[in-house]
């Protein structure tokens, strides 16, 4: 939105000392943002009146002339090209020293073949008024000369832009009236009330007006006669112009004029054509569904039994608020037109315009709930413009007015020391008595106590109880007024929460304990990722209203992204290990309630860290992955036991079924170790193998201890005792760790395994394993013998147990 | 023999005081010392082949004499001080560096909402989390953003499916753990949600979907716009630690009544105007104001009792000031060429 500067002074006479930027900055800081300030004179400046005193031929050049011309103050000498100069015209003149931004060029004293010329005589396009380079701009020949260009002209306005938004809870500030008296409240200075007086009735006729549906808040509309459609006279044109209008013709000017100065929206239709019987008639009625309508953009709407509509007996004359219709719009040989000022309800506005993606200016003020007394007014004025553009112009109906609206004015009952208090300072009542009095409330006091009736304007949905006058009084009294003072509150320890906790530790403990790298991606997965990794969409959580293709569900894991950016980093780096820490959406809906009690479940939302092992060469990064999470877990006080699943877990497709394991805390499963599929890493175009982990912290932290069992530091040396054995190739470690502990011998104290083999010497169907038993006992230092019997049980059970074959030494 | 043993004393007790550092140090222990063939091991190993008579007294002679040598050596190696590994005249390089730790790295969003949780739970507030995933309820009605509000506009807001009538959204904002706090702990409450938030917008080098902020929010008695302002300038001091001030704008949020633009002044520049700034001194931080009395209610909080402020500000945003990072996608890429710097 563009605010002009002089427009507003038509309704507030501004203190002379204060600047635009100043008045700018007051605005900002009390009312709504002001995103800039436009001087529309700045770009003439140094572009002042001249008077030509004599033109003759250049000596030197056919197609040049020389002409005196007079700057108020002496007679310049200056070299011209134009064929349309002539003694006696007054000229734009730029003056030496001039920028003239529009061809880029500073005017300086200069030679032209000969010739002196001080100063340059302008045409159109060389003060961006226009393409125009035919010749100098001959200008009324009653300007005094001297006077700036810009003032001569009625460019010497400011503009200050707004964004739209800044201004969406203020339905009162879509127009100039609206914005001056905000500005005569910030300044003190005096607003003058628009009064364009009663419309005179010139005729009998009646414009019948209907309204069908409670949409329909206010229609006022008068017929009026005697119009002549032309070109709209400068004045009106220049102010358009100041705030982006294009200039249609007089009486569509006059609308958009209207709607500018008081923010009402008005239409105009051409009588002859609504008009079918002796009486016009107008209804406003929802449109039946699949009803069409060609608006004035030449486009045709299907509309559906919610929009709002204006229509006689048989056809739609507009969609209500939104646009007029292009049948009965009026065009050059309109003579009678019938004018409509009207208020619709926001709700049915804002839905059809967005639907229809039709947004007018029309239709970005009714959405703002306008106030329905504005109609009136605005009716008015249009008559009083109207008939000012097109003097013939009579109103020869009644002025049809049907309302069906009700304000809620209040009172407000509300204290000073309520204000007062929200504020957090004493301002004094008669102070806050002036500053509602000066914004248009209506306020009574007694004591303490305030009643403050709402003006019509702020009333239809921006203020409605004591706390929106706190706003008001505050605002113009200024927020960077108030004293700042601290709040005093009870120490209160926080809700302990183990989660948090976890969360903390964490992050340092992947990237600076285990050499991790911490990414986030979004909290989407595409369906095509879905897909190849040969999982089914349909147990996602669906977006809606996706953004893209690419971000159509809700991750159930962090592995797939993950995986993405290994892709990715693949290109620039051999070796890598990658985490994640985020929420996974899980289809079930086992989350917070949607309301409080409610039985409804949102879906259940957990804090995952999820982990890649990506590093050239390594032919088994599982393992790096599965001591990552040992290691981690451990470090957190977790008692993890890690266990084997024959064919991996069947909600992760994509993941080996033999390179699996579920990782478990107190016997409760809270993640997994694995290694990607082969085939999904060669789907994804990765070269080596990738290993995974992911862990449910929701999980871990339902668990969480800070616990750690202190045992005493051994007082008696331990005796170490190796063994080196062969067995059966499926032999898992962790069995035979479990068939020593089996023995449930208290000297048994550590079991460390050195190494396993396979290959060269050995049966392919074997492996050697060798590793090393510690022996201790708590009350005495143990003897060997005592140490060798027990490893030669432990011998025995592994022979008898496992079937191995145990290497002597 | 007393007298040879007398003659090896004075002898060696020469020899030690002659020692001027660890390599003659060595030298003499060697000599005397070496458990094989040193002086004093060889008169011990003689020893036996003296008469039985004499070996008490030759012995206890003998000790005395290593005993001497010893604790006057002590004194020595004290004095000299003893080197590991060769002394320090092998020409070591310094500037080498030998061994290359991989340390990994936590993400620059992840050290920076840490340092915030840090400053506002050491001035008492509480850290709370809410779900992305938010109903509508809690991400619009409780806020005061009745159906008809442009911001639930399709254009801003992600819908996920739902299997019920209840509309269910990625939350818009983190003020949406704001009323499930108040419902939760009630009021006195002094805490900050960071989190993770969701707008359906186009990306480009400034705007993204999925961004970062953080909300914080005190409900007491009596608090007042006055308190918003003393607590706002010591907030953004403590984040930014420097003394800053800060500028309330009017504002319009739904959710607070009256609300207000934050503005604090340039930390870059302190206020005298720089391209960050764009030249005004000013900086905008986000938005606040006092909680709106239809949002206590829905929080179940008495709003004639209690009264209390919000606000919110953009991480994401602070985050590429605060790094002078141009390109806000690079947040998310992933890329370990970016991470890898933090």
């Amino acid at each position: 939105m563009r605010i002009s500067k002089n427009w507003l002074s038509e309704f507030v006479t501004l203190p002379k000392a204060l600047s635009s930027k100043d008045l700018a900055q007051k605005i900002t800081l009390s009312s709504f943002e002001i995103d800039g300030v436009e001087d529309l004179a700045e770009k003439f400046n140094g572009v002042i009146v001249g008077e030509i005193l004599e033109v003759r031929k250049h000596p030197n050049a056919d197609k040049l002339q020389l002409a005196k011309v007079n700057d108020g103050k002496k007679i310049l000498d200056i070299v011209c090209g134009a064929p349309n100069i002539a003694a006696g015209q007054k000229v734009p003149l730029a003056t030496i020293g001039t920028y003239l931004p529009a061809v880029d060029m500073t005017i300086a004293e200069r030679e032209v073949r000969g010739e002196k010329s001080q100063g340059m005589l302008c045409a159109s396009d060389e003060l961006g008024l226009g393409k125009d380079h035919s010749g100098i701009i001959i200008l009324d020949s009653n300007l005094k000369v001297g006077t700036p260009f810009a003032e001569a002209m009625g460019f010497d306005d400011v503009i200050l832009e707004v964004d739209n938004k800044a201004v969406n809870n203020r339905p009162d500030l879509w127009g100039h009236m609206g914005v001056a008296r905000e500005v005569a409240a910030l300044t003190g200075a005096k607003f003058v009330e628009p009064n364009p007086g009663k419309i005179k009735v010139e005729g009998k006729e009646v414009v019948k007006v209907e309204m069908l549906h409670p949409d329909a808040l206010r229609y006022m509309a008068v017929k009026i006669d005697g119009i002549e459609v032309k070109e709209s006279p400068d004045w009106l044109k220049s102010r358009l112009a100041a705030v982006g209008q294009k200039s249609i013709n007089n009486i569509v000017d006059v609308t958009n004029y209207v709607m500018y100065e008081l923010g009402q929206p008005m239409h105009s239709f051409d009588a002859d054509l609504i008009t079918d019987s002796a009486d016009t008639q107008i209804v406003v009625r929802k449109a039946t569904e699949g009803e069409k309508i060609k608006t004035l953009d030449d486009q045709e709407y299907k509309l559906t039994s919610n929009d709002l509509v204006i229509a006689n007996k048989n056809k739609l004359l507009a969609i209500a608020g939104v646009m007029g219709g292009k049948e009965s719009a009026i065009s050059n040989s309109t003579v009678s037109i019938v004018l409509e000022s009207a208020n619709f309800d926001h709700v049915s506005v804002r839905k059809t315009s967005q639907r229809l993606a039709l947004r007018t200016e029309s239709s970005a003020r009714f959405e703002k709930s306008l106030d329905p007394n504005l109609c009136e007014v605005a009716l008015a004025r249009a008559v009083e413009l109207i008939k000012k553009v097109s003097p013939k112009a009579k109103v020869v109906s009644a002025i049809a007015d049907v309302k069906k609206f009700k304000l809620d004015l209040g009172p407000i009952k509300t204290t000073v020391s309520y204000i007062q208090k929200r504020i957090g300072q004493d301002i004094p009542a008669k102070e806050i008595v002036r500053i509602l009095k000066s914004l248009g409330f209506g306020v009574t006091s007694s004591g303490d106590s305030l009643s403050v009736k709402i003006p019509t304007w702020r009333a239809t949905k921006d203020v409605s109880a004591d706390y929106d006058l706190v706003e008001e009084v505050a605002r113009v009294y200024g927020f960077n007024n108030i004293k700042p003072a601290m709040p005093s509150m009870k120490i209160a320890r926080a809700p302990f929460d183990p989660l948090h906790e976890i969360l903390m530790q964490i992050r340092p403990l992947l990237a600076y304990g285990y050499e991790m790298n911490e990414v986030t991606n979004y909290s989407f997965v595409s369906e095509e990722l879905v897909k190849k990794i040969g999982d089914n969409p349909d147990d996602y959580v669906k977006v809606s209203n996706p953004l893209a293709k690419g971000l159509d569900v809700m991750r159930r894991s962090l592995i797939p992204n993950l995986l993405l950016n290994v892709v990715n980093n693949a290109r620039f780096f051999d070796s890598f290990n990658l985490f994640e820490i985020g929420l996974n959406f899980s289809k079930e809906n086992g989350g917070e309630p949607v309301k409080k009690d409610s039985k409804d479940l949102l879906p259940q939302q957990d804090y995952f860290a999820g982990g890649v092992v990506y590093q050239k060469g390594n032919k088994q990064p599982f393992y790096h992955a599965k001591d990552i999470v040992d290691g981690l877990l451990n470090r957190l006080h977790f008692k993890t036991k890690f266990e084997v699943v024959e064919n991996g877990a069947k909600e992760m497709p994509w993941l080996s079924g033999s390179r699996f394991l579920n990782v478990k805390v107190n016997g409760l499963k809270v993640g997994i170790v694995a290694e990607v599929e082969q085939s999904i890493i060669g789907k994804l175009g990765i070269k080596e193998r990738v290993a995974i982990f992911e862990i449910n912290l929701q999980k871990l932290a339902e668990m969480y201890t800070d616990a750690v069992e202190f045992s005493p530091i051994p007082k008696f040396p331990a005796i170490e005792m190796d063994i080196s054995m062969i067995t059966d190739r499926s032999v898992k470690w962790q069995s035979i760790i479990d068939t020593i502990n089996a023995l449930k011998n208290p000297l048994l104290r550590n079991i460390e395994l050195f190494d396993i083999y396979q290959g060269e010497n050995i049966p392919s169907d074997k492996k050697s394993v060798a590793f090393r038993v510690m022996y201790r006992s708590d009350e005495r230092t143990l003897e060997r013998a005592e140490a060798e019997a027990v490893h030669s049980a432990v011998k025995e059970q592994l022979k008898s147990k496992l079937g191995a074959s145990i290497r002597e030494a | 023999m007393e007298g040879k043993l007398q003659q090896i004393k004075e002898q060696a007790l020469k020899e030690i005081e002659a020692i001027k550092n660890s390599e003659e140090l060595k030298k003499f222990q060697e000599k005397y010392l070496n458990k094989k063939d040193g002086v004093i091991t060889s008169l011990f190993k003689d020893l036996k082949s003296v008469t039985d008579d004499l070996r008490p007294k030759m012995g206890s002679l003998l000790n005395e004499l290593k005993v001497g040598i010893e604790s006057t050596l002590a004194e020595k190696i004290y004095a000299v001080g003893v080197t590991v590994g060769g002394g320090s005249n092998d020409q070591l390089d310094q500037t080498i560096s030998q061994r290359h730790y991989h340390l990994g790295h936590i993400h620059p969003m992840s050290q920076f909402v840490a340092e915030i949780e840090k400053t506002f739970a050491q001035m008492g507030f509480w850290v709370l989390r809410g779900p992305e995933l938010e109903s509508d309820f809690y991400n619009f009605e409780a806020l005061n953003i009745p159906s008809w509000h442009p911001a639930r506009e399709a254009q801003d807001t992600f819908y996920v499916e739902s299997p019920t009538d209840h509309k269910r959204v990625l939350r818009t904002h983190t003020s949406s753990v704001q009323v499930r706090a108040m419902q939760k702990y009630g009021a006195p409450i002094r805490a900050i949600v960071p989190g993770r938030v969701f707008r359906n917008e186009a990306t480009d080098a400034s705007h993204e979907h999925t961004f970062d902020q953080f909300e914080g929010f005190i409900i007491d008695e009596n608090i007042s716009i006055a308190n918003l302002i003393a607590t706002l300038k010591e907030l953004v001091s403590a984040i930014y630690k420097k003394e800053l001030n800060v500028r309330l704008r009017p504002g319009f949020f739904p959710f607070v009544e009256p609300g207000f633009e934050l503005d604090i002044s340039c930390n870059f520049c302190d206020g005298k105007g720089c391209p960050i700034c764009k030249h005004s001194g000013w900086i905008e931080m986000g938005g606040s104001g006092l909680i709106h009395p239809s949002v206590l209610k829905a929080g179940g909080i008495d709003s004639k009792k209690y009264s209390g402020f919000a606000f919110g500000m953009g991480l994401t945003r602070l985050l590429m000031m605060k790094y002078g990072i141009d390109d806000i996608r690079l947040i998310q890429s992933g890329d370990l060429r970016f991470l890898n710097q933090f």
